[in-house]
């Protein structure tokens, strides 16, 4: 049963006056259920939403048909009048700056939008703006607004020109959420089983099924004293640690503990896989020249930061020392990589950390054994000799000073119910613990400064530690349900992709020409006198492209096998910095970039051509008439060689990578989605080409030809 | 009647098919199968070491389709005067160029069978001078541009037929030169030598090692040029032999890599021959051969014109292109994109001849066609004729005086139709001074005079390193009678097109790249360093000694400008005499508006902006433009080569300024606290009163040895841009200024002025000024507004 009007929630609920500071990027959305009045709120990048049939819209509410708010401002800094098109299934209302310009209408179809009846006006600054939406009873749901004007064919309202207030309410739903991805983080689910709805598990929190690190072989791999360390204090090796504390309390206990343990994991966890190639000599002035290139190039710096430049999002661990006179940063285990790896382990660790870690936050990136050789060589190499370690810092194997006993190491382990966590071979994972929803009334597992060791203790602050416990209490549940658009931003976020990609209008935090460590290796290289050199160029299309509209680009199909690096070839191989791979989930993850732009996953690529129309398209081509072959390689057929053809991607790429409405807008307006492009602008004003002479010279049927030539490359 | 398509509509063409291109094997590539005609001049690398940097290639052996499509070849180097290479096919030349397979960063080399080289140096010698190399010593150790006038002189060629004939001048000697194929591997000088005042050595062949031989009439290596290719009777070492030379011809003794004549002093010419090639099994079965070898002949008789070649002609309709009815229509005088030449039409430059009703058109690919019919109030058909061929890039045209002079990478070329058949058969080397490498980037733009009669053009630097001969990235200025050439200023990167003013001064563009952040318009004063620093410059100068362009041009709003144009037409009312600009990058215009709070008559504009013209994007790059006398319309033509937005390869079109209003910005001036705008027409003074309807951002750019720059905040740190509060803005008393209230306003080097108005009359008028501010007006802006009425 509906709760309520939607339209009579949309107006008691206007935003502010003018004057309101819109100070943040997106939208706010409201999220009710129509059938129980359940509420949420969020941030939404667009105007936009895509909900599956028979799933829930928010985690935190059921299945089911639902109303959505988006609420914020429109900020653009000129005067200007614009078109509002919605698209999607289902009831919508629009207002902006607080008149109504669309009434209540009900969309049927994706393909029959509604606009508004005229352009609408809107000042220079923040517009005020109101989407309301109300989902079908059932099946999928569907919304999202675009723009348009006499300068501008239609495009959706871009993110960097949504904004939003702050609100103690959505502060409220945000540590909500925060709460929920802490607990899946803090892998709780392991000894504490989620209760799941029949068919539900399909749809349960994708990080529910993460793992912590196989430790079988670890003894062939990490430093006992390392080991040592870690099990004592986890967070004083590495900042944003998950493992929790669970040695005793009495310090001199821990230690105790902490050596039997690793005792027992050294000594009964060898696997032997020690022939390995080892790192390159330290010595060897090519390979650590190597590392140190790879190290700046191909994106290590984008997470891990270089000497001179701390990790950009502060997600990662510093791996190379920023002055190693000055600076003893105890407490961050990124200078202690020689004290934690055996060499030959850690180029097996770089080649594919997923390994023993398949939910590693550290990606599998494309190594050949030889590029990882050298890596190791320069993250292990002291500094002095223009590596990554401090000087004075020597590699360490030291441990407590106590033997450690295996077999009392062994009882350790499950006590702590190691197996919950890890694998390990030699036993079976304990029984599961009381269900997670019965897991509140501990604060003390969560918050700093306790002294019971009876349970992990993550040492949160207050604040979060009650947020947790709120989170236990009243939505636990939400941990059964998943929505792909918020799992796809979690991702985002996780995987550290902001660190190389722009997005929604924020530049990358890292690009190679901000690296210094990127720099001094192109110094090393200087041009001759007769070299040219276009090594530093550095333009949208040397750089790895930017996010913001990836889910309205790519398709499905290509984007999950793309981000869980199962394609055979790289789309872009003239970039030095590798995509790294993130094989869980990625389906997941697709599917939420594209319902964040209001899209549902993409059918299935339509292989038939048209035979006709694809000789049109092969003459457009050419590099006298369009002159896309200039740039653009045909499958085998290398590109022509115009300046920029390195940095293209495969034209044989492009109908199994691209959306079709996306491969338009892209063709009519580049440098509307890539400002800086070489990537030509072939369409007038008017929506003609230059190529008069084909269909008249209409892009939209010469664009469509080509599409059908695209078709036939394999 | 055939059927072809072109810029414009299907157009009827009256053309004759051409008959004699057989069955040439055509590849598809438009720079492969073009019929250049029996000669393509560029720089060619020859072998490793040894580049021929104004080389005529000539096709010497029989058959249709042109030097491209030919089998046996010379390569005469005009900067050295000697024949740097012959050599036979398959195939001419890789193709490795700018503006044939667009490659970056390549320099194309002859392919196939060498049959002997030469080094890169003189090709004739005063005796005993040992080749004394008088060309310059550019950075690296490599010699370039011509040799001293004095010493040797290159003049220029006659086309007769397939056959070229060189002319130069050793000394005071005057020589003609015709290379030929004599059959079978076998290649011929005829050499006409004028009266002597000094013994000369003439170079005939090099090898390395070679252990030269003579005897007699003949000369010739022991030893096979290293991996050449086992030919049967065309094997072997390279052997030459004289024909019908006079006694006083004589090999020269005694010098193992060289095979050189010495040519004694006298009074009376001499004319032979000198034929080259492989022994084959024995000297005397190669003696056998040159035995069959006619007798050199008087070239002079060749120089006097020749029987047309391109006799035929295409006929193309013109059309408007666009949107029809606004303050400006562009007419597609259409181009033959398809023609019996299969010539690639990237056109390069262009002027008017009679008074404007005919057009002498350059193509990047080395052709130059006349156009006519033009200068009517409507252009109907058209007719373009191809006049001449074979040239380096052309990429500038100037009639003056009614002779025909064309800008390529090698010289400045005065074209000669001797005969008067509409032809040139006269390729005269007016002034050869240019300093030319192989260099891709190393474009030689526009061809504009000034009030002498002195000819101006600027020359591209290398893409990324040092210049290495003082031409680069300079305005260049040649004497009126070509005699010499002078460095008016240099710092320049790549400049596409250059005006000359009245007082001397120039203004010229540039391109975004290395050191150079921005596309940007240079004001060009005599001795002046414009901030290239891989640009020829003295060595000493800092990175900021230069002067600062009067505008930057940020990349969004052009990607590439092209040549500045003055206004000089009554049909463009107030925007006559004002300065005009070119895109490459978009096929657009642009009005250039110099700062009013800083009056030009003491000196060069201390800064600009530039402003779209409404005119439809032509579908090509455009990179000339000139008023036509004939009609007091703008006519432009353009190319696309690369990073360009409009990719059709070549174009001709006229402006048509109609008598629809032009709403657009015509002035403006820099206040302490603003910036005042003039308009063409009177504004609705609703929407000009909205300070809403204005936006200011403004960003800077940081200049470096790598490509470009990012845009950077002014007011905050890194990348992005500030916007500046507007409250107010205020119409003029006769509704024609606005004055836009910018408190904040600095000195910056880009902002970017956005309007979105409405005219008095209703339309909307959105418009921006884009430009740099290296200095604050001192007025007030209502000051300034309440006198601008």
């Amino acid at each position: 049963m509906l709760v309520a009007s939607v339209w009579a929630v949309a107006a008691v609920a206007q935003p502010g006056s003018r004057d309101t500071v819109f100070e943040h990027r997106g939208l706010v959305l409201f999220l009710r259920s129509l059938e129980t009045g359940t509420t949420d709120t969020r941030v939404a990048r667009l105007a936009a939403l895509h909900v599956p049939r028979n799933q829930p819209a928010s985690p935190f509410l059921d299945p089911g048909p639902f109303e959505a708010i988006f609420r914020g401002a429109v900020e653009i800094d000129l005067n200007d009048s614009f078109r509002f098109t919605v698209r999607g299934n289902g009831d919508v209302h629009l207002r902006i700056g607080g008149e109504v310009v669309l009434e209540q209408e009900t969309l049927r179809a994706n393909d029959k939008p509604t606009s508004t009846a005229r352009e609408v006006r809107l000042r220079k600054g923040y517009n005020s703006i109101e989407l309301v939406y109300r989902s079908p009873p059932s099946g999928d749901a569907s919304v999202r607004l675009s723009w348009s004007n006499d300068f501008l064919p239609e495009e959706p309202v871009p993110p960097a020109a949504l904004r939003r207030t702050a609100s103690p309410e959505l502060d409220r739903a945000l540590a909500r959420r925060d709460a929920r991805r802490l607990v899946a983080d803090a892998m709780c689910a392991r000894c504490h089983p989620v209760a799941a709805a029949p068919g539900e598990p399909p749809h349960a929190m994708p990080e529910l099924a993460a793992a912590a690190p196989d430790l079988d072989g670890v003894g062939s791999r990490l430093h006992r004293g390392w080991i040592e360390q870690w099990l004592l204090d986890p967070r004083s090796v590495r900042r944003h640690a998950r493992m929790p504390r669970l040695l005793s309390t009495d310090p001199t206990e821990a230690r105790t503990q902490a050596a039997d343990l690793a005792a027992y994991l050294v000594a009964a966890h060898r696997d032997g896989d020690d022939q390995a190639a080892p790192p390159a000599t330290s010595g060897a002035a090519g390979a650590l020249a190597d590392g140190h290139r790879l190290y700046a190039e191909i994106g290590c710096a984008a997470c891990h930061g270089d000497p001179t430049s701390p990790p950009p999002l502060d997600a990662a661990h510093r791996l190379l020392a920023p002055d190693p006179a000055a600076d003893d940063e105890t407490d961050d285990p990124a200078l202690r990589l020689r004290d934690k790896w055996e060499p030959s382990a850690l180029v097996r660790y770089l080649r594919d950390p997923t390994k023993f870690d398949p939910w590693s936050r550290m990606p599998r990136v494309e190594l050949e054994a030889a590029e990882a050789a050298s890596l190791a060589a320069y993250l292990l190499a002291p500094a002095a000799a223009g590596g990554a370690a401090p000087a004075g810092a020597s590699p360490t194997t030291a441990t407590s000073g106590r033997a450690g006993d295996p077999e009392r190491g062994r009882r350790l382990a499950d006590e702590f119910r190691c197996r919950s966590c890890h694998s390990l071979s030699d036993g079976a994972p304990p029984p599961s613990a009381s269900p997670i929803g019965e897991l509140t009334g501990r604060p003390s597992t969560w918050s700093g400064g306790n002294t019971d060791a009876s349970h992990p203790r993550y040492e949160l602050d207050p604040a979060r530690a009650a947020e947790i416990e709120r989170f236990l209490g009243e939505d636990a549940s939400s941990l059964a349900r998943t929505v792909p658009a918020e799992y796809a931003e979690r991702r985002i976020r996780s995987g550290g992709c902001l660190a190389c990609h722009a997005r929604d209008g924020v530049p990358a935090a890292w690009s190679p020409s901000l690296s210094a460590t990127a720099r001094a290796a192109s110094e090393d290289s200087a041009a001759d006198d007769f070299v040219v050199s276009t090594e530093d160029e550095v333009g949208p299309d040397h750089l790895p492209p930017d996010l913001t509209l990836t889910g309205e680009k790519l398709r499905s199909d290509w984007l999950a096998l793309f981000v869980a690096g199962r394609l055979d070839h790289r789309p872009r191989p003239h970039l030095r910095v590798r995509m790294p791979a993130f094989p869980s989930r990625a389906d997941t993850f697709a599917a939420g970039l594209h319902h964040q732009h209001g899209l549902p996953a993409s059918p299935a690529l339509n292989p038939s051509v048209d035979a006709e129309l694809a000789a049109i398209g092969r003459d457009l081509i050419r590099g006298d008439r369009l002159g896309c072959h200039s740039c653009h390689a045909l499958g085998e057929e290398p590109a022509l060689g115009g300046e920029g053809s390195e940095e293209t991607i495969n034209f044989a790429l492009t109908r199994p990578r691209l959306r079709r409405a996306y491969f338009d807008r892209f063709l009519r307006d580049p440098q509307r989605i890539m400002p800086g492009s070489k990537m030509p602008q072939f369409v007038d004003e008017d929506g003609y080409t230059a190529l008069y002479d084909v269909f008249d010279g209409e892009a939209e049927r010469q664009f469509e030809a080509i599409w059908q030539y695209l078709g036939t490359l394999d | 009647m055939r059927q072809l398509t072109a810029a414009g509509p299907t157009v009827a063409v009256a053309v004759v098919l051409a008959g004699a291109v057989g069955a040439q094997e055509l590849t598809g590539n438009p720079w492969s199968d073009m019929d250049y005609g029996p000669f393509k001049v560029h720089s060619y690398i020859v072998e490793p070491g040894n580049n021929a940097n104004k080389g005529i290639a000539i096709r010497v052996d029989d058959g249709p389709g042109g030097v491209a499509k030919g089998a046996e070849f010379l390569l005469f180097d005009t900067d050295t005067l000697r024949w740097a290479a012959g050599w036979t096919g398959p195939g001419f030349m890789d193709w490795n160029s700018i503006n044939y397979n667009g490659r970056h960063v390549v320099e194309p080399a002859i392919v196939g069978d060498m049959v002997f080289t030469n080094p890169d140096a003189p090709g004739w010698s005063r005796a005993g001078n040992d080749f004394h190399d008088t060309r310059i010593t550019g950075r690296g150790g490599r010699r370039f541009g011509p040799q001293d006038p004095g010493v040797a002189r290159w003049l220029g060629h006659y086309v007769h037929g397939d056959q070229v004939v060189l002319q130069y001048r050793v000394g005071t000697t005057e020589v003609l030169e015709l290379g030929a194929s004599e059959g079978g591997g076998l290649f011929s000088r005829t050499l006409n030598i004028g009266p002597r005042n000094a013994d000369l050595v003439l170079q005939v062949a090099n090898q390395q090692g070679g252990r030269a031989w003579t005897d007699g009439e003949a000369a010739g290596f022991r030893k096979p040029r290293p991996n050449a290719p086992d030919r049967g009777e065309h094997s072997g070492p390279t052997v030459a032999a004289l024909v019908r030379a006079p006694a006083v011809v004589q090999w020269v003794e005694g010098d193992g890599d060289h095979l050189r004549l010495s040519v004694p002093a006298g009074d009376e010419p001499v004319r032979f021959k000198v034929v080259i090639g492989r022994r084959g099994r024995s000297n005397a079965g190669f003696l056998a051969q040159t035995a069959g070898v006619e007798p050199a002949v008087d070239l002079e008789r060749l120089t006097r014109g020749a029987p047309s070649r391109w006799t035929e002609t295409v006929t193309t309709e013109s059309r408007v292109l666009g949107r029809r009815n606004g303050p400006f229509e562009l007419e597609a005088i259409t181009t033959p994109l398809e023609n019996p030449y299969r010539a690639w039409m990237r056109l390069g430059g262009f002027d008017f001849l009679d008074g404007g009703k005919r057009a002498v058109v350059a193509t990047w690919m080395g052709d130059v066609w006349i156009v006519d019919g033009l200068g009517g109030e409507e252009i109907g058909a058209v007719t373009w004729k191809r006049f001449a061929t074979g040239m380096y890039e052309p990429l500038g045209v100037n009639t003056r005086g009614g002779e025909i002079f064309v800008t390529s990478r090698d010289q400045i070329t005065r074209l000669h139709d001797l005969n008067g058949d509409g032809e040139a058969d006269h390729y005269e080397a007016f002034n050869h001074d240019a300093q030319a490498s192989a260099h891709f980037h190393e474009f030689a733009v526009g061809l504009e005079t000034d009030d002498e009669g002195n000819f101006y053009y600027a020359k591209g630097a290398g893409h990324d390193f040092d210049a290495r001969v003082p031409q680069h990235g300079t305005v260049l200025r040649v004497a009126a009678d070509g005699s010499a050439t002078e460095v008016i200023a240099n710092g320049f990167r790549a400049p596409n097109g250059l005006v000359v003013n009245p007082d001397g001064s120039v203004i010229v563009t540039d391109q975004e790249g290395h050191w150079i952040p921005e596309n940007r318009i240079n004001w060009v004063e005599p001795g002046t360093f414009h901030g290239y620093m891989r640009a020829w410059r003295e060595p000493d100068r800092g990175p900021n000694d230069f002067v600062q362009p009067v505008t930057w041009i940020h990349h969004d709003v052009d990607r590439s400008p092209s040549a500045p144009v003055w206004v000089r037409s009554r049909r463009w009312g107030q925007l006559d005499a004002s300065l005009i600009y070119l895109s490459y990058g978009n096929g657009r215009m642009f009005s250039v508006l110099f700062d009013q709070a800083f009056p030009t008559t003491d000196g060069p504009p201390r800064q600009a902006a530039v402003v779209e013209l409404p005119v439809t994007a032509a579908p090509t790059g455009l990179i000339r433009g000139r008023f036509n006398p004939a009609d007091d319309h703008l006519y432009v033509c353009g190319l696309f080569a690369w990073a360009g937005d409009r990719t059709q390869p070549g174009g001709f079109y006229r402006v048509r300024r109609t008598n629809q209003p032009l709403r657009i910005p015509r002035a403006y001036e820099t206040a302490r606290d603003g910036i005042v705008v003039r308009f063409t027409s009177e504004l609705d003074p609703e929407t000009a009163a909205d300070p809403g309807n204005y936006s200011m951002r403004i960003w800077q750019y940081l200049r470096q040895a790598s490509y470009g720059s990012e845009d950077y905040r002014v007011l905050g740190e890194g990348v992005g841009d500030d916007d500046l509060a507007i409250p107010s803005a205020t119409l003029s008393a006769d509704g024609r200024a606005v004055f836009v209230e910018i408190p904040d306003i600095l000195p910056v080097q880009q902002y970017h002025l956005e309007m979105n108005l409405r005219s008095a009359d209703g339309e909307r008028v959105r418009e921006f000024i884009h430009g740099t501010i290296h200095e604050l007006g001192t007025r007030d802006g209502a000051e300034i507004l309440a006198g601008s009425d």
